[in-house]
């Protein structure tokens, strides 16, 4: 695959695909995280990416952001590889990942996405401020823009993290372990959220352990266990034979979603 | 007598005006790492850095150099180290700071138990400061590298910012985590040194850490934050010095009792919010 797409000749010959990896293959000294990841998600697309601990869902995001670079292969986000379309792809961290202690309130941290490393000398523009109101206004937290974001719950953490990659004009969103903490009745209100957000054309790709609830609600499911085990529409690839290769034989199907 | 001349009289004294000057510095640059140190943890790490100072600044005392020549190296050796032996060994971070911290601050006081009788400077003046002994020319390196700390800070503000935050979200943004975070440590180690020489190896906790703790509970975003914590560190070496003054008191341990009794009245005072 060419490695130097120009996006602006190939929009009028086919749309391109928001995210392509080809032949992907990630090593880490002797151990291969993953292994021949071939797969293509079409814009606007919820994506959700499923597998036990260990089979390289994040090391797959990594790859999208461009921290980390494929050993073999290769991924391009809408034609670009990852290292060059920083400001496309949006990230929102495991909240593990996150110093909740440091003092910032709401837009402090959505105002992180258009001042990454910004020089303190370098003020906020109104461009700036309008497309942080924006993007809090977007995902339904505008009204709570002046408080400190550990006052806020987890479904509403995930959000403001949310607003903060579309501060940034990222076209992409991913997320990692985005139910993690987050309870059910926020589950479904965040999910919402970010259907709307693909609606108006984002492409948001997300890790979920989740298969009975969220992982249903999808456009399409990665299941990933190094290698990529089944891709398309949940109805589709959660079949018991996918199941056992991603968890082990105890995992079943049941009528209103699957059970351990 | 009223309390106009209460207020002067102390700084009739050159010596006073002076130990004022470098405690004004020290109130300014210890809140802005402070902050950072507070809320990701690194208050041990602070500690051990001011005690495994000791063998350089009593090596430079020995040698009959300034000690600004021996801390500075020290606390970055002992920076390296701490960050050398995590990686070599793969233990915990505080365990590796433990070992460092007991082993160099034991060397300091075996260098000066062995040499230290060829030295003026005494090891309780190390441990507990010498801010009524400070002389112009400490004043000049002081206001140079409180400076130059202060450049460095605003330059990179946004960077620290972030990186403290969410440091793998800065990672994905582009900002070179690592640099930032060594760049964090070396801003400590500088302010570390600045500020022993007023308080003391013992006492540095006592601005480094309480008035920027004391600030988290009274401000809720960074930049405010860090405005309450020089001003809780400004009132603790004034108050400090005065009583130090008046009552004859150690001049580094009235700082530090007043900067802890200001963490006190601050977290008694602030309604629990979360």
């Amino acid at each position: 695959m060419n490695q130097t797409h120009n996006p602006e000749l190939e929009t009028h010959t086919a749309p391109l695909p928001a995210v392509d990896a080809h032949c992907m293959c990630v090593t880490y000294g002797q151990d291969t995280v993953l292994r021949d990841v071939t797969f293509s998600v079409p814009s606007g697309a919820f994506v959700g990416i499923v597998g036990p601990n260990g089979a390289g869902k994040s090391t797959l995001l990594k790859t999208l952001v461009g921290i980390v670079e494929p050993t073999e292969g290769t991924v391009h986000i809408y034609g670009t590889i990852p290292s060059r379309s920083r400001r496309m792809v949006g990230y929102v961290p495991q909240s593990d990942d996150v110093n909740w202690q440091f003092p910032v309130t709401v837009w402090d941290v959505v105002m992180m996405g258009r001042t990454p490393g910004m020089g303190a000398f370098r003020y906020e523009s109104a461009a700036d401020k309008h497309a942080v109101m924006d993007a809090l206004h977007r995902v339904g937290l505008l009204h709570r823009k002046d408080e400190m974001i550990r006052a806020l719950s987890g479904g509403q953490r995930q959000r403001v993290f949310v607003a903060r990659a579309l501060a940034q004009d990222a076209r992409v969103l991913l997320l990692d372990e985005a139910f993690s903490g987050v309870d059910v009745g926020a589950q479904y209100e965040l999910v919402a959220v970010l259907r709307q957000l693909c609606e108006e054309g984002q492409t948001i790709l997300l890790t979920t352990h989740d298969l009975a609830n969220t992982a249903r609600q999808l456009d399409m499911v990665l299941c990933l266990n190094c290698h990529l085990c089944a891709c398309g529409p949940p109805d589709e690839v959660f079949t018991p034979e996918v199941l056992e290769e991603l968890y082990g034989p105890h995992v079943v199907s049941t009528e209103s979603g699957y059970s351990i | 007598m009223d309390v106009i001349s209460y207020i002067v009289e102390p700084f009739q004294y050159g010596f006073l005006l002076r130990a004022l000057v470098v405690a004004v510095i020290i109130s300014i640059t210890c809140p802005l790492v402070g902050v950072f140190v507070v809320t990701r943890g690194y208050g041990f790490m602070g500690d051990a850095m001011a005690h495994s100072i000791l063998p350089g600044m009593a090596l430079a005392l020995i040698a009959g150099l300034s000690p600004w020549i021996g801390m500075l190296p020290a606390a970055l050796v002992f920076a390296f180290l701490v960050g050398f032996i995590i990686r070599k060994t793969g233990i915990q971070a505080d365990a590796a700071i433990g070992i460092m911290f007991a082993t160099l601050f034991a060397l300091g006081i075996l260098v000066m138990s062995l040499w230290g009788a060829q030295v003026t400077v005494s090891l309780e003046d190390i441990l507990l400061g010498q801010l009524l002994a400070v002389t112009q020319n400490d004043i000049l390196v002081t206001l140079g590298v409180a400076s130059l700390t202060l450049v460095v800070f605003i330059g990179y503000f946004k960077g620290l910012m972030f990186v403290s935050f969410d440091p793998v979200g800065a990672e994905v943004a582009g900002i070179r985590v690592e640099r930032v975070d060594y760049l964090l440590l070396a801003l400590i180690s500088v302010v570390v040194v600045v500020t022993i020489q007023a308080v003391g190896v013992i006492l540095v906790l006592a601005m480094l850490i309480a008035p920027a703790a004391a600030a988290t509970l009274a401000a809720q975003r960074v930049v405010p934050t860090i405005g309450f914590g020089i001003l809780f560190a400004l009132i603790a070496s004034i108050v400090g010095l005065y009583a130090s003054y008046y009552w004859n008191l150690p001049s580094g341990a009235s700082i530090a009792m007043a900067s802890g009794l200001i963490f006190a009245i601050v977290a008694l005072l602030r309604r629990r919010v979360y």
